[in-house]
């Protein structure tokens, strides 16, 4: 056994809540989006990716600390300490937004499979069943690593980034310094890259996920290095996906398939860049198409105080288990329409939008609360630069709603 | 005052079903005179019940008319011995500021507000005393385990009663009824009724969310308003007793009878 493979079994019981979310968002939205990127400003929106790294993982350790801290996620932290109706109200947006993005991941993996010559309306049906059972009736932990192993195909972003030879001065040059393109489409992408890698089910599942696998704060710690690690590596393939796809394709314009944005893997794997690509593309969305469903099943049991917990049995979580079987059902039929489901799936993101600035609202003024995380809460430098990254992404998310609302007239 | 309920009694509602299915006129009959008399009690007890989640936030006026202040929270004293505690205080918002007001000095008015028996009342600053449960804060919206730690659901209201001009805590509501109550505009909120409430007798007291190892130090109402604060039944999942309103108004006339009620 050659010695990186020797290394698989340690980095996979290091595994958490804090890498399997933040990886989620590898999405097929996500790859689509950071690809975009690549091709139409090339190099240009780095700089970007850099700060939304800083504030993903700021806001995923925030939440994962209240995950540990309470021992309850964020649907219960917010039936308990905000008025009745706001709280409902974000619940609503939750499952309306997620219930969009459960499309957009089946959709996901439809493309994927198309890529690889099956037929959606073969595979979306199979990935139903695959997902529902390895959630509701297996063992869930183990079906979360053989998801990751397949996004580790992204992987591969990296090393074709790399084979591809770009001039490091201008990566770098373009990673710390803000080189900002004067147009209307530069700004939405930005937003768009922020909401797609800052996305609301990633808070709530990541402090649900880490209260019910019973972290205390004594644990913490661990947790803590978990959630930032996930955070970073996650947005560092995401920066790499924006260069390889720079380099193959850059300034061609908006991408219009899933095909041009494997393309970019060429240099690594020659012919077999498409195939690559679609497993890499298969892994996240069945990772993702069980993780948002899961995440709005937690927030929804927990704010009506039902039985919630991937270790109780269906019998026993009814409620839990019925939210997640309802999402997941519902998504894959809704992915399986003919015809074009993109104007559905951005409606979605702009459910996102509206959704992303009410919840870190929520949870900057939960993680700053000495009632709630005693000595743990947010405090000095640390709470100026949380409330810093709350307000940025909430202003762009609230701008990039109404550029949408906008243009439906 | 005693910190370990033992006046939980489990079998109390085998006896629910009058005539235990033997002869089935006689059946019918002891439905139809417990209907009757069940009835009877909810329109009693109705007329005494207050909402607690119709009156937070309700201003508070004294005798002059005078507004004070706004209803932030309703507190009771933990005691073990005594099935439906009376209202020992009330916290009320005034300008930025939260004071205390003993329960002796507001009375109820219907439909949904208090008022301060005379303008000269006693405030203090807000401190919590071991075995205070602040109703809006430890009870309203927290987690109800049953007897093994399952969770059950959220209280989404809490009852309170008027009984010979004192308040007291009678159970707590679940449902999407008071969910929706809560939900919807202050004008169009029903009343609450008795009858779809638990019988506060049955709440054994607050544990961690965590299990800690050994008893809580300081009894069952010592962690009441701690994060994650469960709200336990002394009961399982399923057996549940409703708040019955014939038993509630006997006991709530017992409590009053048998006991000292001047404070």
């Amino acid at each position: 056994m050659p010695r990186w493979l020797a290394a698989v079994p340690a980095f996979l019981a290091i595994l958490g809540p804090g890498l399997v979310s933040a990886n989620a968002g590898n999405d097929a939205g996500g790859i689509l989006t950071y690809a975009s990127a690549g091709a139409q400003f090339g190099y240009s929106t780095l700089f970007v990716m850099v700060l939304v790294t800083v504030a993903l993982v700021v806001v995923q350790e925030m939440c994962a600390r209240l995950g540990a801290y309470s021992g309850e996620g964020l649907g219960a932290l917010i039936r308990e300490n905000f008025p009745l109706r706001s709280g409902a109200t974000a619940m609503v947006l939750l499952f309306v937004a997620n219930a969009g993005l459960t499309v957009s991941e089946f959709a996901g993996i439809g493309a994927s499979m198309g890529l690889l010559g099956v037929s959606r309306y073969v595979a979306v049906p199979i990935a139903l069943v695959l997902v529902w059972s390895l959630t509701v009736l297996g063992d869930y932990s183990r079906a979360e690593r053989i998801f990751l192993i397949m996004g580790l195909a992204f992987l591969t972003y990296p090393i074709a980034a790399i084979l591809g030879h770009p001039s490091a001065g201008t990566v770098l040059s373009n990673l710390v310094w803000p080189h900002f393109v004067r147009s209307n489409a530069f700004l939405l992408l930005v937003v768009a890259l922020i909401g797609t890698t800052i996305t609301p089910y990633m808070q709530f599942y990541i402090a649900s996920a880490v209260a019910d696998k019973g972290v205390t704060p004594e644990d913490y710690p661990k947790e803590r290095v978990d959630t930032i690690n996930g955070a970073v590596l996650s947005d560092i393939v995401s920066i790499f996906i924006i260069i390889a796809t720079a380099e193959a394709i850059g300034g061609s314009g908006p991408l219009t398939s899933a095909a041009q944005a494997a393309e970019a893997l060429t240099p690594v794997a020659g012919a077999a860049a498409t195939q690559l690509f679609a497993i890499g593309l298969l892994g996240a969305s069945l990772l993702a198409a069980s993780i948002v469903p899961l995440s709005t099943a937690y927030a929804i049991a927990e704010t009506a105080g039902v039985e919630r917990s991937l270790s109780r049995s269906l019998r026993e979580a009814p409620v839990f288990y019925g939210l997640f079987t309802a999402q997941v059902v519902v998504g894959a039929a809704i992915a399986l329409i003919p015809g074009n489901l993109v104007t559905l799936v951005v409606d979605a993101q702009v459910l996102n939008g509206v959704i992303t600035p009410v919840l870190l609202t929520f949870v900057l003024i939960l993680a700053g609360r000495r009632s709630v995380l005693g000595d743990a809460a947010n405090r000095g430098g640390y709470r100026l630069l949380a409330t810093l990254c709350v307000a940025v992404v909430g202003l762009l998310s609230a701008l990039v709603l109404v550029e949408t609302v906008v243009g439906w007239f | 005052m005693s910190l370990v309920r033992r006046r939980w009694r489990p079998g109390r509602e085998s006896g629910r079903r009058p005539g235990n299915g033997r002869d089935p006129l006689k059946t019918l009959e002891a439905r139809h005179a417990e209907r009757v008399r069940q009835a009877t009690a909810v329109r009693a007890l109705g007329e005494s019940l207050i909402s607690l989640a119709s009156v937070l936030g309700t201003t508070i006026a004294d005798p002059d008319g005078r507004v004070i202040g706004r209803l932030a929270d309703v507190v009771v004293r933990w005691d073990a011995e005594v099935d439906h505690p009376p209202v020992t205080a009330v916290i009320v918002r005034t300008g930025g500021l939260r004071v205390v007001i003993d329960a002796g000095a507001v009375a109820f008015e219907r439909p949904a507000r208090l008022t301060l028996r005379s303008a000269a009342a006693d405030v203090r600053a807000v401190k919590r005393h071991p075995g205070d449960v602040a109703l809006a804060h430890d009870v309203l919206d927290h987690q109800l385990v049953d007897v093994n730690g399952v969770k059950l659901a959220r209280p989404s209201d809490v009852h309170l009663a008027v009984v010979d001009g004192r308040i007291v805590l009678t159970g707590i509501e679940i449902g999407i009824g008071a969910l929706l109550r809560r939900l919807g505009p202050a004008r169009l909120r029903r009343r609450a009724r008795p009858a779809s409430a638990i019988d506060w007798a049955v709440i054994r007291g607050f544990s961690p969310a965590r299990p800690v190892h050994g008893p809580p130090l300081g009894g069952p109402a010592a962690i009441a308003g701690q994060v994650g604060a469960e709200l336990r039944l002394g009961a399982i999942a399923g057996e549940v007793p409703r708040l019955r309103p014939d038993e509630i108004q006997a006991a709530l006339d017992r409590q009053h009878g048998g006991g000292d009620t001047s404070s």
